[in-house]
């Protein structure tokens, strides 16, 4: 830890004079790097600065700009601090209220920035470096109470789900969901079971959970999509038809999951993503096109997005009429979340057309309880009257090909940047995908490359970059909005590439026992981890539902996890 | 035409559009009104007074850009530090002083609020700074080292991590 060295003041040079105002105003100036060297001149410099927590913040912000790993990082930071006089109650307060932390430590006046700024970095210097604590557990789990005898061919089929800075979870063929929760650097034996209880509404009339896929959030909550299957279902029954399907929340709590709240949705959905205290989830509706609809843990209310052929203006709809163009599908995506608000950006492919709209949701619990209390009987109403729905913004784009446009996705860059993949046919009646970069503060695509299927995306846009993997090759696109596309050949087709912090990747070889942690943006190979068994590694679950697949070797801003069967242990390497 | 008495008592002359750069010296001059009496400025010597004069006649027709450029936040490019590198040649030349006289002219600025010769001023100190050793540092601001060689050593290695990138 930083220390402060004595000192004694002497005057003599110009920054023992400046005002601190105006040292900030000059320091602001500066990278990381400039400073500390200036701080390392002497010792009085050294006290000053390393106090003026206004500068270290302003350099936490601008080297760190607010994402899902930060935020996944910070909690990790917090959730077991004992060094800060948070008290749990607050941390608990903060977090059902959705808050992130970053922005909760923005508002605290005693928050350390010069340390919080130095841990930060050092941990990205120690994935560099390839520093990191060793710990291990046995594969040893519990329902609450009692260690379960595990049966050994059940334990074979453990597999790590998802991992985050702050926790690891488990499941056996989706019979169950088990939480490791990482407190600095040691995962906590015995993995505990996640009690998916059955909805009091339900329990009359239904017998069992089948779990479909289970998430975890940069700030601390487990979000589990499970099925309610209807009592009188037979045994035999292949898939008995369920009732009704369900999220179950659970928080990070000390260094346990509480179940907070089960939230109803429709049967047969599919769990898209979780951030903050919002869910997309979506339904598909036959006839016609998918549903989504956006679950707010906060209210524990649910409410399908804004029908987006609502908001379009006549001209494009015309112009769908002349292609004849029929509605395919619908696709959404979480934007921006904060406390309050949420921004879906949805669109729709009218043949050639491409329409889009950015949505905001905003939640007002204030008003919602406000008006709850005062009339008991219209509750639901009061609910739906504290959420305001507004366009930030809108488009139309004509993209490229003839024919209908097929299979489109779009994903988050940052504010004002998508991305977009489609499917079109060209002239001679072939098919060609195509990943687009579109802007919305000019309704325009920045650049576009054809003829590539991408299978993986990650959008690194606080550095700038994007890595595509397509299933032969690997892409560095660099300057986002100007898409400098780079074919990296030093990434061989069967490498599987992860994002550990920043541009620092995990890199491993298919069938061999190699890893090494890169960087993608320099292409420097920074260090060659020690891993004996040829494990296989999986893009991690985090971001997308689980299903049966398997991720052997996972990581998270903070560390690499990785089950060994032979040795029936699963082992943590912490980096932080 | 305003009358500014610098901090020895030598009297200036200059246009009121020119020195409403300053804000302090507009919100006074639009507070009383124009009329005969010389303001004082007691913090500002009359050496550094023409400086500030000289500053403003230059820039008399820039538009007011208040802060504007000293911070961009919410940028795509989060990891680099604000540019500081776009300093005219004029401005260039008109910082070429000695350190006492810069700190006297960031002081001046300060006080009379002229937001863009107080990011000109910082800028230029800041420029010192930028890509040097803690050594040429110390040898640009005459700052004498006095950690020792322990102290020296653990801050260097406390602080290893800055030359990753």
């Amino acid at each position: 830890m930083p220390a402060i060295i004595d000192s004694d003041v002497r005057g003599g040079h110009v920054w023992h004079r400046l005002p601190t105002e105006i040292r900030q105003h000059i320091l602001a100036q500066l990278d990381a790097t400039d400073i500390i060297h200036l701080i390392h001149t002497c010792k009085q410099l050294y006290n000053t600065v390393r106090l003026d927590y206004p500068v270290w913040r302003g350099l936490f912000h601008r080297s760190f700009p607010a994402c899902d790993a930060e935020e996944d990082w910070l909690t990790w930071r917090y959730a077991h601090s004992d060094d800060d006089d948070e008290k749990e109650e607050d941390v608990c307060k903060y977090q059902r209220q959705g808050h992130t932390w970053r922005a909760h430590i923005g508002t605290r006046i005693n928050t350390d920035w010069w340390q919080l700024y130095w841990e930060r970095a050092r941990l990205e210097h120690n994935w560099r470096q390839g520093r990191f604590a060793a710990a291990s557990i046995p594969l040893a789990m519990t329902d609450g109470a009692t260690v379960a005898s595990t049966a050994a061919d059940e334990l074979a089929q453990l597999d790590i789900l998802a991992t985050r800075a702050w926790g690891t979870l488990f499941s056996c063929g989706m019979t169950g969901i088990w939480i490791v929760v990482h407190v600095a650097g040691q995962p906590l034996s015995p993995m505990t079971r996640l009690d998916v209880p059955l909805p009091p509404d339900e329990a009359a009339s239904s017998s069992a959970v089948k779990i479909v896929s289970a998430m975890m959030t940069a700030q601390g909550c487990v979000i589990i999509h499970g099925s309610v299957l209807p009592a009188n279902a037979s045994d035999n029954a292949e898939t008995p038809t369920p009732v009704a399907d369900y999220l179950w929340q659970y928080r990070l709590s000390g260094t346990s999951m509480c179940h907070e709240q089960c939230v109803r949705i429709e049967g047969g959905s599919e769990l898209l993503d979780v951030r903050g205290r919002w869910a997309l989830w979506r339904h598909p509706r036959q006839p016609g096109p998918m549903t989504h609809c956006i679950c707010d843990f906060g209210t524990g209310t649910c409410w399908p997005v804004l029908a987006l052929a609502a908001g379009l203006d006549t001209e494009h709809v015309a112009l769908e009429a002349d292609d004849n163009g029929a509605i395919i599908a619908d696709t959404a995506h979480l934007h921006r979340v904060d406390d309050r608000t949420v921004q879906v950006f949805q669109c729709r492919r009218l043949s050639r057309w491409f329409c889009w709209e950015l949505v905001e949701h905003t939640t007002t619990t204030a008003a919602a309880a406000a008006m709850q209390a005062s009339s008991p009987c219209h509750a639901h109403d009061a609910q739906r009257a504290s959420r305001q729905t507004s366009v930030v913004a809108r488009g139309a784009l004509l993209l490229p090909g003839h024919g209908p446009l097929q299979a489109a996705c779009t994903s988050y860059v940052h504010e004002s940047m998508v991305l977009l993949q489609y499917t079109a046919y060209t002239s001679n009646a072939t098919r060609a995908t195509h990943l687009s970069a579109m802007s919305m503060a000019s309704n325009r695509i920045l650049w576009e490359l054809s003829n590539l299927h991408p299978q993986r995306i990650i959008p690194v846009p606080e550095r700038d970059f994007i890595v595509v993997c397509d299933a032969r090759k690997r892409y560095l696109i660099r300057h986002l909005e100007d898409g400098l596309p780079r074919y990296v050949d030093t990434w061989s087709a069967d490498a599987r590439l992860e994002q550990a912090i920043g541009s620092v990747f995990l890199l491993g070889r298919h069938g061999r026992s190699e890893y090494t942690l890169q960087d993608v943006v320099s292409g420097n190979r920074l260090f060659t981890l020690p891993i004996a068994e040829a494990a296989d590694i999986q893009q991690p679950a985090t971001s997308q539902p689980c299903s049966a697949r398997c991720c052997r070797l996972v990581a998270s801003p903070v560390h690499l996890g990785h089950i060994d069967h032979d040795t029936g242990q699963f082992h943590c390497w912490t980096f932080a | 035409m305003v009358r500014l008495h610098s901090s020895e008592g030598s009297e200036f002359e200059v246009e009121r559009s020119v020195i409403e750069k300053s804000l302090l010296i507009k919100n006074m001059l639009d507070d009383v009104g124009e009329n005969d009496a010389a303001i004082p400025l007691p913090n500002v010597s009359g050496p550094i007074l023409a400086k500030v004069i000289e500053y403003c006649e230059h820039h008399r027709n820039d538009p007011d850009v208040d802060g504007q450029n000293t911070t961009k936040p919410g940028t795509s490019a989060g990891a680099s530090s604000p540019s500081s590198d776009d300093i005219d040649e004029w401005d260039m030349e008109f910082c070429r002083v000695d350190q006492g006289t810069l700190y006297e002219m960031i002081l001046a600025a300060n006080y009379l609020d002229i937001r863009s010769m107080l990011d000109l001023t910082c800028k230029t100190v800041a420029n010192m700074i930028k890509n040097k050793s803690p050594e040429e540092i110390r040898r640009t601001f005459n700052i004498t080292k006095d950690f020792t060689p322990e102290e020296e050593e653990l801050v260097r290695r406390e602080n290893a991590w800055c030359e990753d990138r």
